[in-house]
């Protein structure tokens, strides 16, 4: 099991550095064309450009002032166009790109601007090109502000690369998040963020050193060498990993254990190489799998999926169905359903499709009446009948788990359970095993009929990925639908 | 005399400074003969630093041309402009070394922008170091060098390219008094041996004294006085030109004698004059030669004799006691003689 730990980390953490590194070249090569640009626009030295200065400044503002999550979801375009890829650990590497480039290019230009303007009416008298200026005089003269921005710009990076996980990028915020935060193991939390502290010291250290070296070219052309030379093989490995291997999309957590089990079964019956991409929302999953990033994704049940193709029109289909994971009500504070007091605070997904699920159930149990008996669309505002006043609080499906010390009940999905140290026994209302809400397994229209379909269906049904459900997901946890 | 190696022509520039034109410069002509020392001084705000950056176009004139070795540079394209400027080194107040470059490196800049190759830099860069007596120094960082030591790097770099001229900025306005006078020395000495021109711009009369040829002086953007330093400074005709002047050498009336003067003679007063010698005058002995010749009395308040290029250069302030016959014979004799004597007063 430690083994394992360590097999993740040391794997996590060469994704970060992957990342990274060579967000960190392009975004800082990039970013200090754009800051000498700034520079030789500024008002003081060329008052004619001073529109393309506003115009960059204003571009620069703008980017730096998107937060990065919201920055990682609006390009994908730009990422799929660029990587053919929005997913995985290489597609993160153009948002990260896209963030580091206007930070540097600030910080270019006012490491620049420290440069005395003296050097520069030097240069020009003995005849150098604005080139020359740049690299004789400017770039040396401004290198260890540079450097030290340089620095900088990285150790922001590892920052932002912990929102990867968002796209599957992994790394070692991800692996924080997803297996230590979800799942309560503070342990994978502290090791992570050992790693994270001794690498960000390190990285100082070495920007602060060829800071300070007077041989700063050398220097840093043998790091940037030494980092290119060992980080390629990677890059090649992670855009060739992708041909002969199918995609699967899980939501990370418990999910993979299971998806691990698949794996073997399917190389070892069918020949079959999986590979798990794993998401934190409910969205990307299915926006992924619709643009071929992903070949198909177990995530989700029926009315979702759905909901989903309605409002999206995505191009999607159920091959089968895998196990019904019974929602349950779960409470810290009362025991019993007739214990909840009035105006109890309660907990619901924020996605349409659960919210639904779980006002049914409270439905089922008596506690409100819905709109026309209620149906897999229905939403807080169908409530036509709540005689305990009770008050909703909608949240993201994996932050339930957490809000329970919050809220006096809260609907939890299973796959978060074991994580919070619950069982399906512990809840206070629950599904019935004939709930509509089966997971299934979804591919895109255009592969419903492609030959590793059947396979992977069989897969999925298999023994062995049935009894590795059976022991993360506590008994009537997970029932087979087939 | 060969054609002047740069012609400055009715030189005009002008800035927006918050939307309203402010004049630097206002017609300025001058003539740099080659092999010349030519200073220009003025106050600060004169207008002498845009003088000197529209020599090479740093500035870029509004108006007029510069015509330099026979080319006039406005009309240059900009790669022609920057083979230009390789003909002229310039030196700077601050200086202007990179701190990043070693004393060599810096010295050797101007020879890797040409692209010139490893061993040909070398070769050019040694001896100008050991010119300027640094060649102990080659690994040091401007940092740890002095201020003197650090022109003398600039110095270096601005002669690697082999300029035609060299344009000094202020080039000792930050050095001690003994620096001053050993870069001025040095300049003199490239000036004399390799036959380089030399515009300088200061503040300092002192600076013109020690090396020019011909000084120029500059006030509000005009070309007030020109001429050879000898003759600017034994008769000086601008105002402004005077009070620099005053700076070197006793020239004015001292202070507490001043309102002592008056402008009418009355009985007790004796006529006030200032004598101006130059060369063999300043040699001859012709205060006891009027005494003895006119007996008129001389009784010297104040005087100063200053040497400039082997010129001797004397002022001298004196009473001259006698009737008023004797004393104008006094004075055209003195005339004759080539002493310049100007009436002040009486005291």
């Amino acid at each position: 099991m430690s083994n394992f730990a360590l097999l993740s980390l040391t794997k996590a953490l060469s994704e970060t550095l992957y990342m990274v590194f060579i967000s960190s070249i392009a975004g800082i090569s990039l970013g200090l064309i754009l800051g000498i640009i700034l520079f030789f626009t500024q008002k003081s030295l060329n008052k004619r450009a001073q529109w393309l200065y506003q115009m960059l400044g204003f571009l620069v503002n703008v980017t730096r002032s998107v937060p990065f999550i919201i920055l990682l979801i609006g390009i994908i375009p730009l990422t799929s166009l660029l990587i053919g890829t929005f997913i995985g650990t290489t597609a993160a590497i153009v948002p990260l790109t896209i963030a580091a480039i206007p930070f540097y290019a600030r910080i270019t230009e006012s490491a620049l601007f420290e440069v005395p303007l003296g050097l520069l009416e030097a240069a020009y008298a003995m005849g150098a090109t604005r080139l020359q200026l740049i690299y004789k005089v400017l770039l040396p003269e401004a290198f260890p502000a540079l450097m030290k921005g340089a620095t900088l710009t990285m150790i922001g990076l590892i920052g932002y690369s912990a929102m990867a996980g968002a796209v599957g990028g992994g790394g070692l915020g991800e692996l924080a998040i997803n297996y230590g935060y979800q799942r309560f193991n503070t342990m994978v939390i502290v090791e992570t963020v050992i790693v994270l502290v001794v690498l960000v010291q390190i990285l100082q250290m070495i920007g602060d050193r060829i800071a300070a070296s007077r041989h700063h070219y050398a220097l840093l052309y043998f790091i940037l060498l030494l980092g290119v030379i060992s980080l390629l093989p990677f890059f090649f490995l992670s855009l060739h990993k992708t041909e002969n291997t199918l995609r699967i999309g899980v939501i990370s957590g418990v999910s993979e254990d299971v998806m691990q089990a698949a794996k073997e079964v399917a190389k070892n019956r069918y020949n079959l190489d999986l590979s798990m991409v794993t998401f934190n929302d409910y969205t990307l999953p299915n926006v992924a799998l619709n643009d071929g990033k992903i070949e198909a994704n177990i995530f989700q049940h029926q009315p979702y999926l759905d909901a989903q193709i309605q409002s999206r029109g995505f191009k999607l289909v159920t091959v089968a169905k895998t196990f019904v994971y019974p929602i349950g009500f779960y409470s810290r504070k009362i025991k019993q359903i007739t214990q909840l007091k009035q105006k109890a605070l309660i907990g619901i997904s924020n996605d349409p499709s659960n919210q639904a699920r779980a006002l049914l159930l409270l439905q089922k149990a008596g506690l409100i009446g819905l709109k026309d008996k209620g149906s897999v669309t229905s939403t807080v505002q169908d409530i036509i009948n709540n005689p305990k006043q009770l008050q909703f609080v909608t949240l993201d499906a994996a932050q339930l788990a957490h809000a329970l010390s919050e809220v006096d009940l809260a609907a939890v999905n299973n796959d978060f359970l074991s994580s919070a140290g619950l069982t399906l026994s512990d809840a206070i209302i629950r599904e019935d095993k004939d709930s509509p809400y089966a997971n299934v397994m979804v591919v895109a229209s255009r592969n419903q009929d492609a030959p590793w379909v059947q396979p992977l269906v069989e897969v999925m049904h298999s023994p062995e990925v049935n009894a590795a459900t059976m022991q993360i997901y506590s008994k009537e946890g997970a029932i087979p639908a087939w | 005399m060969s054609a002047p190696l740069l012609t400055l022509v009715d030189l005009h520039k002008a800035y927006e400074v918050n939307n309203t034109a402010v004049s630097a410069l206002r017609g300025i002509h001058l003539s740099v003969a080659r092999g010349a020392i030519v200073g220009i001084i003025g106050k600060s705000g004169a207008g002498k630093s845009t003088l000197i950056r529209s020599i090479n176009l740093l500035e870029r004139p509004t108006k007029g041309s510069v015509i330099f070795d026979g080319q006039d540079l406005k009309t240059l394209t900009n790669e022609n402009l920057r083979k230009v400027r390789q003909q002229m080194g310039m030196i700077f107040q601050h200086f202007n070394l990179l701190s990043s470059r070693t004393v060599f490196q810096n010295a050797a800049l101007p020879l890797e922008l040409q692209g010139l190759k490893k061993s040909e830099i070398t070769n050019r860069v040694m001896p100008l170091l050991e010119l300027v007596g640094l060649s102990g120094r080659l690994d040091y960082f401007p940092e740890q060098l002095s201020g003197g030591q650090k022109q003398r790097v600039a110095i270096a770099r601005a002669l690697a390219l082999r300029p035609q001229l060299l344009l000094c900025d202020e080039a000792t306005s930050a050095l001690d008094p003994e620096s001053t006078r050993a870069i001025l020395n040095l300049l003199k000495q490239i000036n004399q041996e390799m036959g380089l021109t030399i515009v300088l711009i200061t503040h300092a009369m002192d600076v013109i004294k020690q090396i020019c040829d011909q000084v120029g002086v500059i006030d509000e953007g005009q070309l007030v006085e020109w001429g050879e330093v000898v003759e600017v400074f034994a008769n000086p005709q601008h105002p402004v030109t005077q009070r620099l002047i005053g700076q070197v050498v006793q020239w004015e009336l001292p202070e507490n004698l001043q309102p002592q003067v008056r402008s009418q003679q009355t009985a007790g007063l004796h006529l006030l004059v200032r004598l101006t010698f130059v060369n063999n005058s300043a040699k001859t002995p012709l205060i006891s030669h009027i005494h003895e010749r006119f007996g008129v009395t001389v009784n010297i308040l104040q005087a100063d004799l200053e040497y400039i290029h082997g010129n001797s250069l004397g002022f001298m302030l004196c009473q001259l006691i006698g009737t008023s016959q004797d004393i104008d014979k006094a004075l055209h004799y003195l005339t004759e003689h080539s002493v310049k004597s100007e009436a002040m007063g009486y005291v």
